[in-house]
């Protein structure tokens, strides 16, 4: 098979280029020669080659051939011009070319002219996008905060600005402070400040100070007549007003948390706004800081604020599992000592610490450290099966079994069996409408594995949590059906995708009836 | 002299029978083996209904010119950032830098699709400035349109970083399409046609890459710029910019979909007839075997004369 070709072909050099092209445009020097521009008449050149090792492109004459191999066509009748053109590479056949004069392939259309009036909608039906510096808008004070606006503050000055949460930007851990705090979104933002030099920073940076904070700070509660009103705003309360004092090479008083309380009316807005602070003391020459900043909204009305559920009533993944002694808690290393953090439902854990027994600790004492350890610092008896589980209800707790080691002679310090490693397995599945199942725990079962060790020696204590699905799952849902053939192919055919097929087949029997 | 066939016709020929009888029973049982057996076996070798099929499309890519860099200019977490989003400008506070931005894109075989994206940005540096790595997010708006019309905003996230202060980051590459389930073979599917950033958001929450980059992934149909070589130039002299220049490229995709009802009908009937056409064949032969060798009993009618057919 012969494909038929549409090549572009290129007429090097010579004098016939010189003058077919008309626009020469790489002749971008006037009175000069441009290297490689073979249509350039300041070259004088009868025969660009001889000089040039090539021509560039847009200096020779191009033009559009459609062709085809030449035995495949006799004679041509058509008004275009043809030519013949010999085979470049020796085997390849001959090619006869037409030049269709084609005016839609040219842009020889008179370029439309432009005018004030119509600037606007030309440039808006073809253009694109573009970089357009978007108009700020100054922000306007809502007549009522909606949840997750930002809230407006006032300067004694009656100058307009916003109750700040600084936070970390883009992926940098670095605090911004310009980031607004969200209405009713409660929250805690913490971030890292750099202080190169503890002396001079001390006092000129007024971040680390409170004042920042809350000093000539007066939020507007609401702006229900559309003009802001200094006396509509309520000024931030702060107990502490210590400043930052720079006492030898160590800064004292330096902001490390600061806690904004927001107390609102409904739509009335914000009653009161209360800041309370961390300080703490920095030395040395270069400090990494992590400063939190959170904020709290309480309704006037609402009563102290009490627990937490951990799901109503299933529990829900990664929040605390519940014991009667609060809840459950695994050691966690921090910074070379041991601290507790909470097991999240549903969550595979493993983490450990390791602890070191005092000078006047005995062997007993250390394996009570370590039993209390293991579990941070507490030893729970029973597990709430839900979420929503309240201490004084007795029926929803269940109890945990405990498997302690073996019971080991009282060992001295030299050898001292300690438990070394808890394993706590917790039993749970879901119950309920399989639309909406509940998580709920069966059993959890605390294992201990002792070891001997010496009492002076650092000794790891590893507490792993593994959460096992227990539910009892009813027969699959008919669409991803996995069991035998036959419903599933029955399932086919009922579920109409094959039905057409079948209403075709149907007609073509009726058909050879008929036949 | 030699006669040689010049044409052949076959003859038919009939054969009676009541309706209770055994060429009855013989007929439909042999009707419903030749018809139902071909659509049990092309069902049962899997593949009868097309589930997905592919085509090619070169996207209607367009750069939406919404920008945020971030230059990480420190080791210990320093940085200098701008965007086109004023609120993320407002947020970074000093650490605005304002660089000088050019972006065109090309058309290299004028079918009306852009083909690439000349990218640059120069950010400029103090003399005691140094880039440890960048992170930046281009925008684009992204549009298929052969079978179902698909428009969705995309984005591409340029990340490189070294132990070595550079002055140049280079990179050319493609946006590739990342489906993670088909599309649809017709209809309008603007699912995904939402800003990858909220631009009116003064928030840090928005502007925080992590939230940026899981809400993008929680998305089926993503694109991903797949640039492997990306260069890293070091040495920079005092005064200049820090440079970054990205070739961008939107090439032809091959893109799953889940095929129309007669897409798939046409497949399942290709494989049904080619299945039938054995049987039909098989049980002829079996039929004929049995009516001409009267196996079952049949009133069979004479072989009609072709000379005479308009007697009697």
């Amino acid at each position: 098979m012969v494909p038929v070709l549409t090549v572009l072909l290129v007429w090097a050099g010579g004098v016939r280029a010189l003058t077919g092209v008309g626009v020469c445009t790489c002749d971008l020097s006037p009175g000069l020669c441009d290297l490689n521009c073979c249509c350039d008449p300041d070259c004088s050149l009868s025969d660009p080659t001889t000089v040039f090792s090539f021509c560039l492109p847009g200096s020779t004459k191009v033009q559009r051939w459609a062709c085809l191999s030449s035995w495949l066509m006799f004679r041509s009748n058509a008004p275009y011009p043809t030519t013949n053109i010999a085979p470049v590479t020796p085997g390849s056949p001959n090619l006869f070319c037409v030049l269709p004069s084609d005016s839609s392939l040219n842009y020889f259309i008179a370029p439309r002219t432009v005018s004030l009036g119509d600037f606007s909608a030309l440039s808006a039906r073809y253009s694109g996008a573009s970089f357009s510096p978007a108009p700020e808008s100054n922000p306007a004070v809502p007549a009522s905060y909606k949840a997750g606006d930002p809230i407006f503050t006032i300067s004694p000055g009656g100058t307009l600005g916003q109750l700040r949460q600084p936070a970390a930007v883009g992926d940098s851990s670095v605090c911004s402070f310009s980031n607004p705090a969200r209405f009713l979104a409660s929250g805690t933002t913490s971030c890292l400040r750099v202080i190169n030099s503890v002396s001079g920073s001390c006092q000129a940076d007024p971040t680390l100070g409170t004042q920042y904070y809350y000093r000539n700070i007066s939020v507007i509660g609401a702006n229900p007549t559309g003009t802001v009103i200094t006396s509509q705003s309520v000024p931030i309360i702060s107990l502490v007003t210590d400043t930052p004092i720079l006492q030898g090479g160590s800064c004292n008083n330096v902001v490390s948390q600061v806690s904004y309380t927001v107390r609102y009316n409904g739509t009335a807005g914000i009653v009161s706004v209360a800041a309370s602070f961390t300080l703490v003391n920095i030395s040395g020459t270069s400090v990494s800081l992590v400063q939190s900043f959170g904020v709290l909204y309480e309704s006037v009305s609402s009563v102290a604020p009490g627990t937490v559920r951990s799901g109503n009533p299933g529990y829900l993944v990664g929040l605390p599992v519940l014991s009667d002694a609060g809840p459950l808690l695994v050691p966690r290393s921090v910074g070379g000592s041991c601290t507790s953090g909470p097991v999240g439902f549903g969550e595979n854990t493993l983490s450990a610490c390791a602890i070191r027994g005092t000078g006047a600790e005995t062997c007993g004492d250390l394996a009570t450290r370590a039993y209390s350890t293991l579990l941070g610092g507490k030893l729970p008896q029973a597990v709430a099966t839900v979420g929503n589980t309240v201490a004084t209800q007795s029926g929803q707790w269940v109890p945990i079994i405990y498997q302690n080691c073996s019971n080991q002679p009282p060992g001295n310090c030299t050898s001292c069996p300690v438990p070394v490693s808890l394993a706590i397995h917790i039993l749970w599945a879901n119950v309920g409408q399989l639309s909406n199942p509940q998580a709920q725990v069966l059993g959890a079962r605390f294992q201990y594995r002792c070891q001997l060790v010496q009492c002076q020696d650092a000794t790891i204590l590893q507490t792993q949590v593994t959460f096992t699905d227990l539910t009892q799952r009813g027969p699959p849902p008919r669409s991803c059906a996995t069991g035998p053939v036959a419903p599933g192919l029955l399932h086919q055919w009922t579920s109409g995708t094959l039905l057409p097929l079948a209403w075709v087949l149907l007609g073509y029997m009726l058909h050879l009836w008929d036949g | 002299m030699a006669l040689y066939e010049v044409y052949s016709h076959p003859a038919l020929l009939r054969y009676r029978s009541s309706i209770c009888s055994k060429a009855t029973l013989f007929i439909l049982i042999v009707l419903l083996l030749t018809y139902i057996p071909p659509l049990l076996v092309a069902f049962r070798s899997y593949g009868f209904w097309l589930k997905t099929s592919t085509y090619e499309e070169q996207p209607n890519v367009r750069f939406q010119y919404d920008v945020l860099l971030i230059a990480l200019s420190s080791t210990t977490g320093n940085y200098l950032a701008w965007s086109t989003y004023p609120g993320f400008n407002n947020l970074v506070g000093d650490k605005l830098r304002l660089p000088h931005i050019s972006a065109r894109e090309e058309d290299r075989n004028q079918d009306g699709k852009m083909d690439l994206l000349n990218f640059q940005l120069e950010l400029p540096l103090q003399p005691t400035d140094n880039i440890y790595g960048v992170q930046l997010i281009l925008t684009f708006s992204y549009q298929l349109s052969k079978m179902s019309t698909f428009i969705m905003q995309s984005m591409a996230l340029i990340q490189y970083s070294s132990p070595i202060p550079g002055s140049q980051l280079y990179m050319n590459g493609d946006l590739k399409l990342q489906q993670r389930q088909p599309l649809n073979h017709r209809g309008l599917d603007t699912t995904y046609n939402v800003s990858v950033i909220n631009r009116s958001s003064p928030f840090a929450s928005t502007y925080a890459l992590t939230n940026i980059i899981s809400s993008y992934q929680e998305r089926n149909v993503t694109t991903v710029l797949n640039a492997p070589n990306p260069l890293w130039i070091v040495g920079r002299a005092a005064s200049d910019p820090f440079v970054i220049k990205a070739v961008i490229r939107y090439p032809v995709e091959s893109i799953s979909y889940v095929p129309g009802f007669w897409e798939m009908l046409k497949y399942a009937w290709i494989q049904y007839v080619s299945i039938l056409l054995i049987f039909l064949w098989v049980f002829e032969r079996i039929k004929i075997f049995v009516f001409q060798n009267q196996v079952l009993t049949t009133v069979s009618g004479p072989i009609p004369s072709l000379y005479k057919s308009h007697q009697s």
